[in-house]
């Protein structure tokens, strides 16, 4: 596919102010309409709207005022400094008891941000998958809750972690208990079927925030498929934390698809560690929600460790996707690769920061980083932000990229057969963003997926049509 | 079936067309020969519907169930479904499009249009296999992604499978014999024999008497400089391939 291309490095930069302060407006939007008093932060920093929280979580708060508020655009670096930020965790906490795993999978079901036992299927007893929501009892055996978190890596504190803890503060009328999940893969353990989070909500959680934590522990050469699913209807704002660390030799793929409801707003972070030979997946699909953010911040700190991030942003309306990998090579000889795709109909905006660093003594590094998009809508807008930042000298690093437009002899090739436009322009953005799903087949072991009886009729770009367009 | 009279057209304020004057009529085989220029491919694309032509002057009619339609007031997937076709001189490539779906979306769009059943995966699998059968074409060329690294002769071959998929009423062939190796070239004349019925007819468009060798045409046309300057029969396609345009045409 011929696509125009043009680096958006050199966008305005007043268009990215606008940008910013319209992504900006967006969460004001979503903590203004929570009960509490407005009037308001945004104009005066010392305001109603974090007193209720400064009383609960009064270090976190300290880094939202000192730093401000998260921005998706920063064009800086520098707004992650050394902050002390240590703050208490206040949440109930009970133990996961036991119950048969279905035949596909085994399911942890939140609803309004937290583990609902009843309808989820695990076996404790097996002790292939330990599940607890008691930090107290585990927190010998993991130390790393969120608020130990953002003490970690090289002490510099996080702002999307500041904000996870501070909007635990709001979460009241909510059940708060049980929303930090902490999962342990033992040593040499292979889960022969996939963990599955499933993240619904109900009629409670109406426009208000609701902030599931996952810990995600595997042991060395442990390995695991987990899949997180997001249907949430009714809430404002979702503010998912997804903290993995994986040990020596272990392997995790983890599939994510954010499929929120229209009104829906989504910050979803994962952290993550890895360590020696240790290799990590990922794959995630945003098209739910009014407005989603991906943030993955991940330390590859062993030797042959390899991550490879994959993100496929579907947006229609006014929708708006943001993803943002910060990816830290601190030590050699160990590889990555970043390829992340838009596909933006209508009126709908993306938006992609990749940032990839390489320490000075991590020599060896293989790392590429790739973003292309395909603006089908006319008044569609894509930012790209590829970025490098390089301190050792032997390393093999690549970035790019592509925004275009639909070739439009392309499309004239196919209405001249018949295809309607709508249509044609559904296979072409499937046959942009085919590549995922292949490679998805693969790494999850299944190369040919088979035809069955319900979608012999339909072709793929049907189903492609009928969900995304 | 077709009647084009006094055709104007242009594009990107080029006249490419000068008042083109054409009838084709079903189980008509008609080449349209002439030099580099001439406004040959952009008869065709008019024809099909490109979106960057305007036309600024004439009509073309398109006879549907008895009844004379104005064509060009058509979609061009519209008129893809009432039975035209052209065939592209340069056929896209589309990475990551299969080109069995591709065939298969295709017929159905048409199928869909003309109020029969769309055809699941199996059946058309069968459909696929009498065609290809007929044609004499590796089906290899199938399973891959749509004109993605084939040769020049897979490329035009292509074209012809999805000629015989759709069955179209008329067909413009726009130079599908450029490029061809003599079994390619067998190949492709071979698909436009098969398609030939008293219910169709096929337009040539072309630049050498060898594939007239194969498929007889009813009328040679000549255009040049946006015009149709010359008509005959078959004869004429020998004549240019002697003496060329210039005498050819006087």
């Amino acid at each position: 596919m011929t696509t125009c291309t043009r680096f958006l490095n050199k966008t305005k930069s007043e268009e990215r102010i606008a940008y910013g302060t319209e992504q900006f407006a967006r969460f004001k939007q979503a903590i203004q309409s929570l009960n509490i008093e407005k009037d308001d932060y945004w104009k005066h920093s010392n305001v109603n709207f974090f007193n209720k929280i400064e009383k609960k979580q009064p270090k976190a708060l300290l880094t939202i005022k000192d730093k401000g508020w998260p921005r998706v655009h920063s064009r800086k670096r520098s707004d992650e400094k050394l902050t002390d930020l240590i703050a208490k965790t206040s949440e109930k906490i009970y133990p996961v008891t036991s119950v048969e795993e279905n035949n596909l999978a085994y399911t942890l079901v939140f609803n309004n941000g937290a583990l609902l036992l009843k309808d989820s299927n695990l076996s404790s007893e097996s002790m292939l998958l330990e599940v607890e929501t008691n930090e107290t009892d585990l927190s010998n055996r993991y130390p790393k809750s969120i608020h130990s978190l953002v003490k970690q890596n090289h002490n510099e504190p996080n702002l999307m972690l500041s904000l996870n803890i501070a909007l635990t503060a709001l979460q009241e009328g909510l059940t708060s208990e049980q929303h930090e999940v902490f999962i342990r893969i033992p040593k040499n353990v292979t889960l022969a079927k996939p963990l599955v989070c499933l993240f619904l909500d109900d009629s409670a959680s109406h426009e208000k925030i609701i902030i599931p934590r996952v810990h995600l522990h595997l042991e060395q050469n442990a390995a695991l498929t987990f899949l997180e699913t997001h249907k949430v209807e009714h809430v404002l704002l979702q503010n998912t934390f997804i903290n993995i660390t994986l040990e020596a030799g272990a392997k995790l793929i983890h599939v994510q698809e954010l499929e929120e409801g229209a009104n829906v707003n989504h910050i979803h972070m994962t952290h993550g560690n890895l360590y020696h030979n240790s290799s990590y997946y990922t794959f995630s699909m945003q098209h739910g929600s009014q407005s989603s953010l991906i943030e993955k911040k991940f330390f590859v700190k062993g030797e042959g460790a390899n991550a490879s991030f994959n993100g496929l942003s579907i947006g229609k309306t006014r929708q708006h996707f943001n993803n943002i990998v910060s990816l830290h090579h601190e030590t050699e000889q160990t590889t990555s690769q970043q390829n992340y795709k838009f596909v933006l109909a209508d009126r709908s905006r993306g938006a992609f920061t990749g940032h990839l660093k390489v320490f000075r003594n991590a020599q060896g590094v293989n790392a590429g980083q790739l973003c292309k998009t395909l603006l089908i809508g006319e008044k569609s807008v894509m930012y790209a932000r590829p970025q490098l930042e390089i301190f050792a000298d032997d390393v093999k690093c690549g970035h790019g990229a592509t925004i275009g437009e639909v070739n439009a002899e392309e499309l004239f090739y196919l209405m001249s057969r018949g295809i309607s436009q709508k249509q044609a322009l559904a296979i072409l953005s499937h046959a942009f963003v085919k590549e995922f799903f292949i490679n998805l087949a693969e790494v999850l072991g299944h190369p040919q997926p088979a035809i069955t009886s319900s979608d012999r009729s339909t072709l793929p770009t049907e189903n492609f049509l009928k969900n995304f367009f | 079936m077709l009647e084009i009279k006094n055709l104007h057209a242009e594009v990107n304020e080029t006249k490419v067309l000068k008042g083109i004057d054409l009838t084709v009529k079903a189980g008509e085989i008609h080449a349209i020969m002439g030099p580099n220029g001439a406004g040959k491919s952009s008869l065709s694309r008019i024809i099909a519907g490109h979106p960057l032509y305007t036309v600024t002057e004439g009509s073309v009619t398109y006879e549907i169930n008895l009844k004379k339609q104005n064509l060009l007031t058509m979609d061009t997937h519209q008129r893809a479904c009432e039975g035209i076709f052209m065939s592209f001189q340069y056929p896209l490539e589309i990475p990551g499009l299969s080109n069995k779906e591709f065939l298969r979306a295709a017929f159905n769009e048409v199928s869909k249009y003309q109020g029969s059943e769309p055809m699941d995966v199996i059946e058309f699998e069968e459909l696929l296999e009498q065609k290809m059968d007929k044609l004499g074409i590796k089906k290899s060329l199938l399973s891959r992604e749509l004109n993605v690294d084939f040769s020049g002769g897979e490329k035009k071959q292509n074209e012809i499978i999805q000629m015989a998929v759709l069955a179209p009423r008329i067909a413009f062939l726009d130079e599908t014999d450029s490029g061809l190796d003599i079994d390619a070239l067998k190949i492709v004349a071979t698909g436009i024999q098969k398609f030939k019925s008293n219910h169709n007819a096929t337009v040539l468009i072309t630049h050498y008497h060898r594939i007239l060798e194969h498929i007889k045409p009813d009328f040679v046309h000549i255009l040049k400089d946006g015009k149709i300057i010359k008509t005959g029969d078959a004869k004429l396609a020998l004549e240019i391939e002697n003496k060329g345009y210039q005498v050819a045409a006087s």
